[in-house]
């Protein structure tokens, strides 16, 4: 031991004087002179920055770093994870040192891997929502609708991703709104989501995954942990003026994996439509497939006041409340039982003077103006309870709904005479759709069932009376009722039987689909004070009863991303008519066959092709067959001979479609050729005001042209966004018109241009530029006359300046421009400021919407031998301000 | 040029994480590069590694064959949790799914698991072969290392170089000072700061870190191999040569059976191919 101690002295000794080899010891301590184990000691040189040698602090906080190097002072730098860092300037030579530390917390730096903002795996899109959030984005919608690939439709909120329709939007892979979606759109906040995923050929039925692709894509937003297993609340609280506005919201949002619930009340006075946050947005069916038969289609009031191209806060003068309540369970045997439903209250004044031009066939035109005061009352409640169990062994779902929808409509007309109206719409409706699809042995056997019944009472009451040579042997009168009661039951029920046999999937269908309506109209008119009952020649009361028995037979054949599937339903159509107050009735049989095909197919990597065909033959309704007189507004009247009308449609598609999750680009073209055969032409017989429309057997065609797409692309580093959208737009159709065959060509062209800078911390901007072309022909044998066109330009500028972490000031800019070749023209701005301050958990907005108090706007529409020029009144300049709350 | 720079430092994003005194808690990622086959540079593998630095113990395992492990682990959980009848135990992943891609990136990804508990010097080495999985103990090994006077930038932190004679390799290594951890990947430690990159001076093997941050968000891939069967060191990397050199006679040992037959439905014996091995750690 001592021998050893004496070889170590003696070397250390002899080293330092040879090699200048320096020892130099310490300890590392805390304040309590605990030693600190671990602490990492460097020598640094003088005027240096490297570390020359080290040493790491032993259990007792004992160091010791040798060092051989000829210079005259030295720094130890002592650091350690939650102490403070020490350095100590000391002379080159052995010695004993000793830090103390204080605790402190140490800045670690972290740096991530970017994760990129689109990827894509698989059929799957996932976009991270993060990459694509402003700080004026709100809600889930807000977001979704920048997202390169993907549109959202403004006014119906339907989500389109490289052009096709979405047919599921889940929430954390649960479909709790189905086809109102928009309720999530506008409820989920952006800051609970995740990512956004967009599901190619979407299969929901899982008994079907590994059978059959699907068509059409979905939706999934996935949420953050923060957003689950606890009730979210916000809150929306603003008041305006002028005139007194208010603008309210309470949300409550629960996601649990067994549990979602998202329930809202809002009520606003400032413009905001909320009956389309309630819109039911289906994928386009493919034409051919079953449609659903059960809308509500309106006898009465066709007076409808076509709606602005412009934002609903400028021209809308309202005061509605919307509340809805959502909610999904999954039941321990994982079914999901899911209960939905909605109460809107809306009451709306609208003043709007609308200018007519009737093109006759002799070049002719009828000309009009009316003035309008409209006052529309809507209450609104839907509700459905949906029982759904989708495992891969089995698929079982039951909706049950019930739609109650009591709308009272009036409207004062001057022209330049003063007339009202007033309309009393409502309409009842219960539905049941059972839905099975069981495996047996090898086979899949679906049984589908479904019944409807609705009901709509319509009265339209004109003061005063109008059309007197008709209904009062010319003599004024006081006022004129059309009653219309049109009840409709209808139940489709059908077997499938779904196998497959190698690659091809082959699904069997028989089925039988029974529709039953009834129609009675009767005319009422008070004239001396006293009430009178018009003749049978303004009733109606007809019976219509239809039914479909069908077979069809549908193949699929799919290989990878391939597939090929022909449709092959053939129907015997039997249609009974009966006209009670005429004492004539129908029968007729008929036979359809409505083939349809459609091959889908990669093109080359990222490209898909998808081309279809099909054939549709359908009948009318019972609207076309009424032959008693039926006032639908005050200046029109409709009369129909007892014919059915028969129609036949083809339509050929081509499509193409370009997607590059990576590179961001995402692009479709498609094309599509239709020609419509009736039987029936429809003779417009004009009067003075009276309108009139007279059905007879005629084959006639409308042929469609459409060329259409859109294409975006996302520069991922520089994080802009832009998108174009065209289409081209060619309708040829014949028309009847005071008992000449006319020819109207109509021409539409669309261009629209999107951008979305992001680039900078300080700033982001939004632009959006239209551009619209109508053109209308009306061609006969003897002349033509001049076509018509009617151009529209928009621009939307919108600008946000963030003027710190927390604070925005924004400009919204939009410009509106119309001109047609008839020297009618008009320029609109539309401007607001508005700036936002965010606080802890709060939020305070102010706007001061339209600042240069722009007072109407003018559209112009061309349809057919029909133009229309519409002026609105638009809101004047107001300030609002809002709150937001979240708790 | 410049554009590249450019594209490199805005996909990185920088901030600064506050940890305090007790609850320190860190992580990184390496991109782990290695050759399959010494003789040949093209033959490289790339794997995504993490280290856990909790107080006074790290563990570090393969990112993409731990995400692979969970994704099986929830789409069992899916099935279990699934209306509707049970298939049995069996999970099925649609091959055209994402999880099936992360699932396919994790085949032959490190299956090795190491646990460093610095207090007692002791590292815990666990793997799994075919369904087993084992385990055995060793003393920790600190290199020795010769510090250099280069420096190079790292993920924006400040490298300096360090280099040593370890497990049979050359290695240069880089240190951040500003991070006093004296851990890093695999078995390398003992620098006065983390080790953000190791390569060996023959270019087999390569680990760089792409990634730091804290530990929270990438634990939780993590899945610990249970019921470890402990086995010596010797034993270990036999089975590691083996199932390198001859995957299937692994599988065969492993208890699972394989029948080939030719065109006409006879028995034939299979046939072996022996593939190269090239262990990191060349010390037996």
């Amino acid at each position: 031991m001592i021998k050893s101690f004496l070889v170590v002295f003696l070397l250390t000794l002899f080293s330092n004087f040879l090699f200048a080899q320096n020892k130099i010891t310490g300890t590392v301590l805390k304040k309590t002179n605990e030693p600190i184990e671990d602490a990492s000691v460097v020598l640094i040189k003088k005027n240096n920055t490297q570390i020359s040698a080290f040493a790491i602090t032993d259990s007792k906080g004992f160091f010791e770093i040798i060092y051989d190097a000829e210079i005259d002072s030295i720094t130890i730098k002592v650091s350690v994870i939650g102490y403070e860092t020490k350095a100590q300037s000391v002379l080159n030579k052995s010695q004993e040192l000793k830090f103390i530390l204080a605790e402190q917390a140490t800045e670690l730096p972290t740096v991530l891997v970017k994760e990129p903002p689109i990827t894509q795996q698989g059929d799957t899109t996932n976009y991270l929502v993060k990459n694509f959030t402003d700080k004026q984005d709100r809600v889930i919608g807000d977001v979704i609708a920048k997202l390169p690939g993907v549109e959202i439709d403004e006014n119906s909120g339907q989500i389109k991703f490289n052009g096709k329709p979405i047919s599921h939007y889940y929430i954390d892979g649960l479909d709790l709104l189905e086809k109102k979606y928009n309720i999530a759109n506008k409820n989920i906040p952006a800051d609970l989501v995740d990512q956004v995923q967009l599901l190619d050929n979407h299969q929901d039925i899982r008994l079907f995954d590994s059978l059959k692709k699907g068509t059409e894509p979905a939706l999934n937003i996935k949420l953050k942990k923060k957003a689950k297993n606890k009730l979210i609340g916000k809150a929306k609280a603003g008041l305006g003026a002028t005139p007194f506005l208010w603008d309210n919201e309470l949300t409550g949002l629960q996601f649990n994996p067994a549990f979602q619930l998202i329930t809202s009340y809002k009520n606003n006075n400032a413009g905001s439509l909320l009956a389309n946050e309630l819109s039911d947005n289906v994928s386009i069916q493919k034409v051919g497939e079953n449609r659903d038969k059960n809308i509500k289609e309106e006898i009465l009031n066709k007076l409808n006041t076509q709606q602005p191209n412009i934002s609903t806060k400028r021209y809308l003068f309202n005061n509605t409340h919307l509340f809805n309540f959502n909610i999904l369970k999954v039941l321990p045997n994982k079914a999901q039982l899911k209960f939905n439903m909605s109460y809107l209250n809306d009451n709306a004044t609208n003043e709007n003077a609308l200018q007519s031009t009737y093109i006759l066939p002799n070049g002719q035109n009828i000309n009009f103006e009316e003035k309008r005061n409209s006052f529309i009352n809507t209450n609104k409640v839907e509700g459905n309870i949906i029982y759904n169990v989708n495992t891969k062994k089995v698929f079982l779902k039951n909706t049950c709904k019930v739609k109650l929808d009591y709308t009272k409509e009036s409207n004062i007309i001057i022209n330049p005479n003063t007339v009202s109206q007033a309309l009393q719409n409502p309409f009842y409706e219960y539905t049941n759709d059972f839905l099975a699809h069981l495996p047996v042995k090898k086979k899949i056997i679906s049984v589908s069932s479904k019944i409807n019944f609705n009901r709509m009472p319509q009265q339209l009451d004109v003061v005063p009376g109008q059309f007197k040579d008709v209904f009062n042997q010319s003599i004024d009168y006081a006022q004129l009722s059309q009653k219309a009661v049109l009840n409709n039951f209808n139940t489709d029920n059908s077997i499938s039987f779904t196998s497959k046999i190698g690659k091809t999937l082959q699904q069997l269908k028989i089925g039988t689909e029974y529709i039953h309506k009834n129609l009675q109209t009767n005319i009422g008119k008070s004239y001396n004070q006293n009430e009178y009952q018009l003749n049978d020649s303004f009733r109606n009361n007809i019976n219509w009863n239809n039914i479909r028995l069908y077979a069809e037979n549908e193949i699929t054949i799919g290989k990878e991303k391939r597939q090929l599937s022909i449709g092959l339903p053939i129907e015997l159509n039997i249609l009974y008519t009966d006209n009670t107050i005429e004492k004539y009735k129908t029968r007729s049989n008929n036979i359809f066959f409505n083939p349809n095909i459609d091959f889908s197919f990669p093109i080359a990597e990222n490209i898909t092709g998808d081309i279809a065909y099909t054939l549709q033959n359908s009948i009318g309704n019972i609207s076309n067959i009424s032959s008693g007189l039926i006032l639908n507004n005050y200046r029109s009247v409709n009369k129909n001979d007892s014919l059915i009308p028969i129609q036949q449609l083809q339509s050929l598609n081509a499509s193409l479609y370009y997607k590059n999750s990576l590179k961001g680009i995402f692009s479709n073209l498609s094309i599509s050729a239709s020609t419509t055969k009736k039987n029936i032409i429809f003779n417009q017989v004009f009067d003075g005001f009276f309108i009139k429309s007279v059905g007879s057997y005629l084959n006639n065609y409308q042929k469609s042209l459409m060329v259409s797409g859109n294409t975006s692309k996302y520069f991922i580093e520089a994080k802009i966004n832009l998108a174009l959208n065209y289409s081209y737009n060619i309708l040829q159709s014949e028309l009847l018109q005071q008992n000449q065959i006319v020819k109207s060509n109509s021409k539409i062209i669309s261009l629209g241009f999107k951008s979305n800078l992001n680039m900078l911390s300080y700033a982001s901007f939004e632009t959006n530029t239209k551009y619209d072309l109508f053109q209308n022909e009306i061609k006969q044998t003897s002349l033509t006359s001049s076509p018509s066109a009617t151009n529209r330009l928009q621009q939307f500028l919108r600008l946000y300046f963030y003027l710190s972490k927390k604070s925005t000031l924004y400009f919204n800019n939009e410009l509106y421009k119309v001109w047609d070749n008839k020297n009618n023209k008009g320029s609109y701005f539309f401007g607001d400021i508005g700036f936002k301050q965010k606080f802890k958990k709060t939020e305070l907005e102010i706007e001061w919407s339209n600042f240069t108090n722009s007072k109407t706007y003018v559209t112009i529409n061309n349809a057919e031998n029909l133009k229309q020029i519409n002026t609105y009144n638009i809101r004047p300049t107001n300030i609002m301000v809002k709150f937001y709350f979240n708790f | 040029m410049k554009i590249i720079i450019i594209a490199i430092t805005t996909f990185l994003v920088f901030n600064v994480n506050l940890f305090a005194a007790d609850t320190t808690s860190y992580a990184c990622k390496y991109k782990f590069i290695k050759r399959k086959d010494s003789t040949n540079l093209n033959s490289k593998l790339e794997d995504i590694m993490v280290l856990t630095i909790n107080k006074n113990s790290t563990l570090y395992f393969s990112y993409l064959k731990q995400y692979s492990y969970r994704i099986i682990d929830a789409e069992i959980e899916k099935e279990n949790n699934r209306a509707g009848a049970s298939t049995g135990g069996m999970v099925t992943i649609n091959a055209n799914s994402a999880d099936f891609k992360e699932f396919q990136k994790s085949a032959g990804r490190e299956t090795e698991v190491l646990k460093i508990d610095f207090t007692r010097k002791m590292i815990n080495v666990s793997n799994k072969f075919v369904e087993d999985n084992y385990v055995y103990v060793d003393s920790l090994t600190t290199p020795k290392w010769q510090i250099q006077n280069e420096t190079i930038a790292i993920l924006n932190q400040q490298c300096q170089k360090a280099t040593t004679t370890f497990k049979g390799r050359n290695y240069t290594a880089w240190f951040a000072s500003a991070i006093p951890y004296k851990y890093g990947p695999w078995f390398f430690n003992g620098l006065p700061g983390l080790i953000l990159k190791v390569e060996d001076d023959k270019q087999q093997f390569l680990f760089e870190c792409v990634e730091l941050n804290s530990a929270r968000s990438v634990i939780n891939v993590f899945k610990d191999y249970k019921a470890c069967k402990k086995i010596s060191k010797q034993k270990m990397k036999g089975m590691e040569k083996l199932e390198a050199q001859d995957p299937l006679a692994m599988m065969i040992q492993g208890g699972k059976t394989f029948t080939s037959t030719n065109a006409n439905g006879e028995s034939v014996p299979i046939k072996h191919k022996i593939r190269p091995y090239n262990p990191i750690d060349l010390t037996q």
